[in-house]
């Protein structure tokens, strides 16, 4: 279990963790959300001992990283994929980290399987793309067979397949008792993902709860609805107190605090035509959108009226 | 591809303390399975034991025009003199051991793995230091063997039974050990390649040339502690001549030399044990 108790980290001015406190439990994969500069790296850096707080603590089965004894059999790390000398092979790369465990040879091998690396092992790391770091980044955190995984936006870079292939292997990590504390700025990717969000904005926590909890706590339910009767839905869904958006799609409308099957016989019930009926989904994302906005590094734009594809399919 | 078999080790074996010795063999390791060590270290020895063989050359076949101050200074520091260029080389090496770490964020990853930052830093001055000091020894006596017959030749005593020339010998794996402890210095402070290489032939190839013109007392005295002047003092055998550039003692060289890498040691360990990483 990951323990992060009141941490405080300063940079001169500027406040990047700010009296964070969360527990990772394990058996579960607890996503850690936040857009870029939330604190999420800095969070992690703290939790293993590379950084020093400013004040608080982070404590992994109740010690401090580094009075860990056999760290890297205790807990396994990605933080950057290019976390490699170039000129060193994977398998190299992957030795030099199993002889600091007491970890057999062998291992070497069984990781770089693993992760279908097995087939580029004897070559320079130097010509390894991003998604090959990551999944070289992903080996050695499994190198020592660990409790706990920390992994900074492990997906960053990999395919669609590699995507799946992460997800997968994460659940069957966590389904074998270990703790997953897995990092992302992409709220989609971890609501597939994640049993548990930890959400942070400025180095604030937002949210700490199980995604299905969070699902239901932030998404509002919205219908897309497209009519040639639009005037006459708007007045009627006013009536009921739904709220009626127009979208950037021509003539489509977003219902929402209703749900399709009560729009579509509120539209029966008053005899208006409809040319489309369709529930969103996308309203996940908008949902974090709206808790990290103003928190993130950047200032957020207004997010963009309803449509396009996302949700629709 | 497939996340079926993630135990295929042990998830439940003891938990050990992680000992000083796998700390040593993991940055040896490390030092070993890079090309850049190897390329380094050849470049090393052939620049010093190439650039020994061409001085020795160069001046046995001037030898008749050498006047008798001149003839009195060819020693052992002759024999082995293009280890005035190796120690630069050697010094890369000290740095890059440490900025291709941070260069690439490997150091994280070393430090996730050792994260008792006292241990990480010695393994890798311990590992640095004999892998210099092996190499040292092949420059030194690659050296003597290629360039002291021209000097034997001429009458110069170089023969290996006499104590002060096994010392100036030695002296040269030590000067080199030293050399490449400041640049793993440099690299601990610096943590940026070029940064710490650029410090690094400053400290031995600028700083002389202006301590050489600086006039009065305190401009010899400055130039005799230079690093490379310092260094070079090491392996001097032969007794201070009048006239010449006034030198330490081989013993006082090594002090200097010594003081400077504590200079450069202890700052770089207390900004890695404190710093972030």
């Amino acid at each position: 279990m990951i323990e992060v108790r009141d941490l405080v980290k300063r940079y001169g001015d500027t406040t990047a963790v700010d009296h964070l406190s969360f527990a990772v439990e394990p058996g579960r994969i607890t996503g850690f959300l936040g857009p870029n500069g939330a604190g999420k790296s800095t969070t992690m850096r703290l939790i293993l001992g590379l950084d020093r707080p400013s004040s608080g603590s982070a404590l992994i089965d109740g010690l401090p990283y580094r009075d860990l004894r056999d760290p890297l059999r205790y807990v396994g790390a990605l933080l950057e994929a290019r976390a490699v000398h170039g000129g060193r092979s994977a398998f190299n790369h992957l030795l030099y980290l199993a002889q600091t465990q007491g970890v057999p040879k062998r291992r070497v091998s069984e990781v770089l399987e693993l992760v279908g690396l097995s087939g580029v092992a004897k070559k320079r790391t130097k010509g390894f793309s991003l998604g090959m770091g990551q999944r070289l980044g992903i080996a050695a955190a499994l190198l020592g067979d660990p409790k706990i995984l920390i992994l900074d936006e492990p997906v960053n870079g990999l395919d669609p397949e590699g995507v799946l292939w992460v997800r997968q292997l994460l659940k069957a990590l966590a389904g074998e008792g270990r703790t997953i504390f897995v990092s992302s700025h992409l709220m989609n990717e971890m609501a597939v993902t994640a049993d548990h969000l930890i959400v942070i904005g400025r180095g604030k926590l937002q949210a700490d709860m199980p995604v299905g909890q969070f699902i239901a706590q932030f998404s509002d339910t919205a219908v897309l609805v497209r009519t040639p009767e639009a005037e006459a839905l708007r007045a009627a869904a006013g009536e009921r107190g739904w709220t009626v958006a127009d979208t950037d799609l021509d003539g489509a409308l977003i219902v929402t605090g209703s749900t399709a099957p009560e729009i579509g016989e509120l539209a029966a019930a008053r005899g208006l035509v409809l040319h489309e009926l369709t529930p969103q989904r996308a309203s996940l994302e908008e949902a974090y959108m709206e808790l990290t906005r103003e928190t993130g590094e950047f200032a957020h734009r207004p997010a963009p009226a309803w449509g396009g594809a996302d949700g629709r399919a | 591809m497939t996340a079926t078999t993630t135990r295929s080790f042990h998830m439940d074996a003891p938990i050990r303390r992680i000992t000083f010795r796998e700390a040593l063999d993991s940055e040896f390791a490390k030092i070993r399975s890079v090309r850049s060590t190897y390329w380094t270290l050849l470049i090393c020895v052939v620049l010093s034991v190439g650039i020994s063989l061409l001085i020795a050359a160069v001046t046995s076949a001037n030898w008749d025009t050498l006047s008798a101050t001149n003839r009195a200074t060819v020693d052992m520091s002759s024999v082995v003199a293009g280890v005035y260029f190796g120690v630069l080389v050697v010094g890369v090496l000290g740095v890059l051991v440490v900025s291709t770490e941070y260069g690439t964020g490997m150091m994280r990853t070393s430090l996730t793995a050792f994260p008792r930052r006292s241990v990480l830093f010695l393994a890798k001055a311990v590992v640095l230091t004999l892998v210099v000091l092996v190499t040292g020894i092949i420059i030194a006596f690659a050296s003597y063997g290629v360039a002291s017959p021209f000097y034997t030749k001429h009458g110069v005593d170089l023969s290996l039974s006499h104590g002060a020339n096994v010392r100036a010998l030695l002296a040269v794996p030590v000067y080199l050990a030293l050399v490449a402890l400041m640049g793993l210095a440099l690299g601990f402070l610096l943590r940026h390649t070029a940064a710490a290489i650029s410090t690094l032939v400053g400290l031995f190839f600028v700083v002389p040339i202006i301590t050489n013109f600086l006039p009065g007392t305190l401009g010899k005295d400055l130039n005799k502690i230079v690093p490379s002047n310092a260094g070079s003092a090491m392996m001097v055998t032969h007794a201070a001549t009048p006239g010449s550039t006034p030198t330490l003692s081989p013993i006082g060289g090594f002090v200097a030399l010594l003081i400077w890498t504590a200079l450069l040691i202890v700052p770089a360990f207390w900004f890695f044990r404190h710093r972030d990483a």
